[in-house]
């Protein structure tokens, strides 16, 4: 039968369906949801719909069980082997070494040449990103939601860096950063990007500038979700724009923004920025996030299957140490939640 | 005083700083006039650096080295942009030998990903939210649910090492399809969003069917999937824009089948010159915005994430 017809006989069947709901609550309905039909239908819901949910479910399960549950796995358990250059295999370390791919990581992250600087940068371009544009973020997508004059064009501007691919964007900078900026400020030298002084800043107002538009989409419909009586009862008052923003619509769309600002966390070691769009495998060594020197441990033409038991270490570390920061975020945002004031 | 001078005194008057903040402040002005302006000089310098590139993506290389912030002066290449078009490629290892593949096997594979990867993932997910809205009653699908919400709320990346080997062990390296199945989980972002919308469709339509003999595969088929074809649409959309404009995934897990975003990025390494490498992302872009232009109301449609308090 089409699909047309089902729709019809629905239409027909409504106000008994209606009646029906009344009592059970739509997601819970019969036959699937509820309790289970006596007589013919009974056996037809049982059986077949078991059935039809374990066909349904079956592709997902076996992926997630390869794609996740195994890769995870095998990514912990590689954390405890070698590479064995004469069998060309992952091998596990002997008891005694058992953690030597952590000690490396450990080792390496605090000797002179170390790579906690690669950390650091990596949090400076993350923190920086986070503290100073995710704000902005929000005050641009409330302005969006406030509809002022050309809001409609500002907010297809504010989509297009996620639309266009940060890659494309990341090579647009490099260009403008490299033969446009030096015109303008010579000071900047004829690379600015490989200079020592001007990269990092560079990277960071980069980071900085396209992280503004933020989630946009997301929040300014989460926004339009705010009761529209609170709005008009905040302007019966006379209440200014900064304290609608402030003080009512920031408050309401709070488990919003701890949610964006967990996500934002989560990353906060293994950001790789731009790095890899723009220098490939030859970025400077005054610019490498430990995300890009991790990637390239694995990728491109440094990369050896010698690595990957230290990169395996390294990130289930990273994991360890960034759990902790994730639930201590997640308990101080909660902490801090404003309360709306109407 | 006449008229005019009193008007004169009151424009002076108004715009003497002090005067200006105390009725900026009394009105509430300073926050929308300052987030404003940094709003509008945002877009303006974005717009501004689109159109610097636009324009450079134009010149010849002897504009471009001594010109480089005014507009074409020789000649409005257009003949660049053919020029990177049809001159896109990427050096690959094939069989121990090294090869170019040009711009047919370009786009072929990115087409095949960008197509593949949406398809595969979006039914899968189709099928797995379904099942996990409607069909309550199984315990599974209550685990399924519980397993989604941990696998998108809990930072747990398994290290890309893992990833290759495993695709290594199990033949899916450097094959596409391969790429169809790695990225074709159930539980992944787009779960919530089709969970959501079969949950929204009204059951009565399922049972009417479900009166007149249609099978648990007929009703998802024939009737729910179609309801939801306004999601699948803009999934369909993001998620073929991110694969277009995607040259990590290719790079990482298909060495030898390039696509064209791979080629684009690579020019920047290539010797080719600043306007021709230009030329190239904006052929990359161009379809992206076309799409973009057709389907940017869809695409920008509400989407919510987290809800209200209260």
């Amino acid at each position: 039968m089409e699909q047309r017809e089902y729709l019809r006989e629905a239409e027909n069947a409504a106000p008994a369906a209606a009646a029906q709901e009344a009592v059970q609550p739509a997601g819970e309905a019969v036959p699937c949801g509820g309790k289970p039909r006596k007589g013919k239908n009974a056996s037809i819901f049982n059986g077949r719909a078991r059935i039809f949910v374990i066909c349904m479910l079956a592709y997902a399960v076996v992926n997630f069980a390869i794609f996740y549950v195994w890769m995870n796995i095998d990514s912990i358990l590689l954390a405890f082997k070698t590479y064995n250059g004469t069998t060309g295999k992952q091998e596990y370390y002997g008891f005694s070494h058992l953690f030597d791919n952590f000690k490396d990581f450990f080792v390496n992250l605090f000797t002179a040449s170390g790579t906690l600087p690669y950390f650091l940068r990596g949090a400076l371009y993350h923190l920086t990103g986070f503290l100073i544009a995710y704000p902005i973020s929000l005050i641009f997508s409330y302005l969006i939601y406030k509809k002022l004059f050309l809001h409609n064009f500002f907010k297809v501007m504010l989509y297009v860096p996620s639309i266009v691919s940060a890659m494309v964007i990341s090579i647009m900078f490099k260009t403008l950063a490299e033969n446009f900026l030096p015109v303008i400020f010579p000071q900047l030298g004829n690379a600015p990007l490989s200079d020592k002084a001007y990269a990092t800043p560079l990277l960071v107002a980069y980071s900085v500038f396209f992280a503004m538009p933020g989630q946009l989409i997301i929040n300014t419909s989460t926004m339009s979700t705010v009761p529209q009586e609170l709005i008009e009862y905040g302007r019966l008052e006379g209440i200014t724009m900064r304290k609608e923003f402030m003080h009512v619509v920031i408050p309401l769309v709070y488990p919003l923004i701890t949610v964006q600002c967990l996500g934002l966390f989560v990353g906060l070691f293994t950001a790789a920025g731009p790095l890899y769009a723009i220098y490939a495998e030859m970025a400077p060594d005054y610019t490498v996030t430990y995300g890009y020197y991790i990637f390239t441990r694995v990728i491109g033409r440094n990369a050896s299957e010698a690595y990957y038991g230290f990169t395996a270490a390294s990130n289930l570390a990273i994991g360890l140490i960034s759990v902790p920061i994730v639930y201590l975020t997640k308990w101080l945002l909660e902490r801090f939640d404003p309360e709306a004031e109407y | 005083m006449n008229v005019f001078q009193k008007f004169g005194h009151d424009v002076r008057n108004f715009f003497e700083p002090k005067n200006l903040k105390r009725r900026l402040k009394a009105r509430g002005k300073i926050f929308p006039i300052v987030t404003y302006t940094l709003l509008a000089l945002w877009v303006v310098i974005f717009l501004a650096m689109l159109i610097w590139v636009f324009f450079t993506s134009l010149k010849t290389d002897y504009d471009f080295i001594y010109y480089p912030l005014s507009l074409p002066k020789q000649e409005w290449l257009w003949s660049n942009y053919a020029d990177a078009f049809s001159q896109l490629s990427v050096e690959v290892t094939r069989g121990g030998k090294l090869i170019q593949v040009g711009l047919g096997e370009l786009l072929l594979n990115s087409l095949l990903l960008c197509v593949g990867v949406p398809l595969f993932a979006l039914f899968d997910v189709a099928c797995c939210a379904y099942v996990t809205s409607r069909y309550k009653r199984f315990k599974i699908t209550r685990v399924i649910f519980a397993v989604v919400i941990f696998v998108n709320y809990v930072p747990v990346t398994a290290s890309l090492a893992s990833g290759l080997r495993i695709m290594k062990t199990l033949g899916l390296y450097d094959q596409i399809w391969g790429q169809w199945i790695a990225a074709s989980g159930g539980f992944g972002a787009f779960f919530l969003i089709y969970y959501a919308n079969f949950k929204s469709i009204p059951w009565s339509y399922a049972e009417a069917a479900f009166v007149d003999g249609a099978s648990h595969f007929t009703v998802f088929w024939r009737i729910m999937l179609p309801m939801t074809r306004g999601t699948f649409g803009a999934l369909f959309i993001t998620s073929f824009i991110t694969q277009w404009t995607d040259y990590m995934t290719p790079m990482i897990y298909l060495p030898t089948h390039p696509t064209i975003a791979q080629a684009a990025w690579g020019l920047q390494f290539s010797n080719t010159s600043v306007p021709y490498m230009l030329a190239g992302l904006f052929i990359l872009a161009m379809p992206v915005l076309i799409l973009f232009c057709c389907f940017h109301k869809k695409l920008m449609g509400s989407m919510t994430m987290g809800g209200l308090k209260g």
